[in-house]
């Protein structure tokens, strides 16, 4: 069992982030390409944050997973553990756009044109925010998680 | 429910946390300088994460007291206490913020408006590194504090 629990989480982080990295790398690469200093930044800072997510919630889904095994129900715990992937990736591409936002109404600049032209100023503040939010609120929405699943 | 409540409580006092902070230190520092140059980027960015280090930690407390007075059916003192604890957070960064000046004088001896408009990165940065270690030292106490404000029922035992 911890031989299979070992491989899963490796296939899960390994394809999360792949998945992660194709989904923002669009955006980035759509300010400038190839990326400057200052867009590189943010785009770590991104992945950072996503992987974060996941780490939280796989600790719990870990834990559901081998409940679920020793049950017979592998296969409902691989659905309910898929979908808790997917609500989370949802919730780092939510909190990818509120950071936007808040920068949109903090700052009053393009921030794609500010990018672009290797502003630190800006890729840091967008950086900051993402990682508080993710630290802020990526624990509350594992609960809300586990909540809907117990339901 | 609870929990998304939980979650969007959070979410808005976040983000009006943040824009409201950076606006602040943005005029804050506008009027201490003549122009942003590196070293005024590199000491606003560490007072903007010195911020978000103290409220990841008391979002905690927040959300610890969103979920008890949910639960005994007292949402409205759940979300006094939570905008309290959020008043306090962002009044505590502040203070953090200015008290890291003294401190920083006290380390070089220098008149840190005149190094700032002299584009001292060392300086900026030292000053940088006081505040982060100041609200890693400083967030798990505060938010200790605040909860001690919660009213929870005490233990038989």
């Amino acid at each position: 069992m911890e031989f299979l629990t070992v491989i899963a989480s490796l296939l899960v982080t390994i394809v999360f982030m792949f998945i992660s990295y194709y989904v923002y790398r669009n955006y980035f690469y759509s300010i400038i390409y190839p990326l400057n200093a200052a867009t590189r930044l943010f785009f770590i800072s991104v992945l950072f944050g996503s992987g974060i997510t996941l780490l939280n919630y796989h600790e719990a889904g870990t834990i559901l997973l081998k409940f679920l095994f020793e049950k017979n129900k592998i296969g409902i715990g691989i659905v309910i553990y898929c979908i808790g992937l997917i609500i989370c990736f949802g919730f780092n591409v939510l909190m990818f756009r509120v950071t936007l936002l808040v920068q949109k109404i903090t700052l009053y600049e393009n921030e794609k044109a500010e990018l672009a032209k290797g502003n630190f100023l800006i890729a840091g503040l967008q950086s900051i925010t993402f990682l508080v939010f993710i630290f802020t609120l990526s624990k509350p929405m594992v609960q809300l998680i586990l909540n809907l699943i117990q339901v | 429910m609870k929990e998304f409540l939980n979650i969007l409580l959070l979410l808005i006092l976040g983000i009006v946390y943040l824009i409201s902070f950076t606006k602040v230190i943005s005029a804050h520092l506008n009027k201490m300088v003549a122009q942003r140059n590196n070293a005024v980027i590199a000491l606003y960015l560490s007072v903007i994460a010195s911020a978000g280090i103290i409220l990841i930690d008391v979002s905690k407390v927040i959300s610890d007291a969103f979920t008890f007075f949910y639960d005994s059916n007292n949402i409205g003192k759940g979300i006094l206490f939570s905008g309290l604890f959020f008043v306090g957070a962002w009044i505590y960064s502040f203070a953090q913020f200015h008290l890291s000046f003294l401190v920083v004088s006290l380390l070089t001896k220098e008149n840190e408006k005149t190094e700032l408009n002299n584009n001292n990165i060392e300086n900026a940065m030292l000053h940088g590194v006081v505040l982060i270690i100041l609200a890693f030292l400083v967030g798990p106490s505060l938010s200790a504090l605040a909860s001690s404000f919660i009213p929870y029922p005490e233990l038989p035992f």
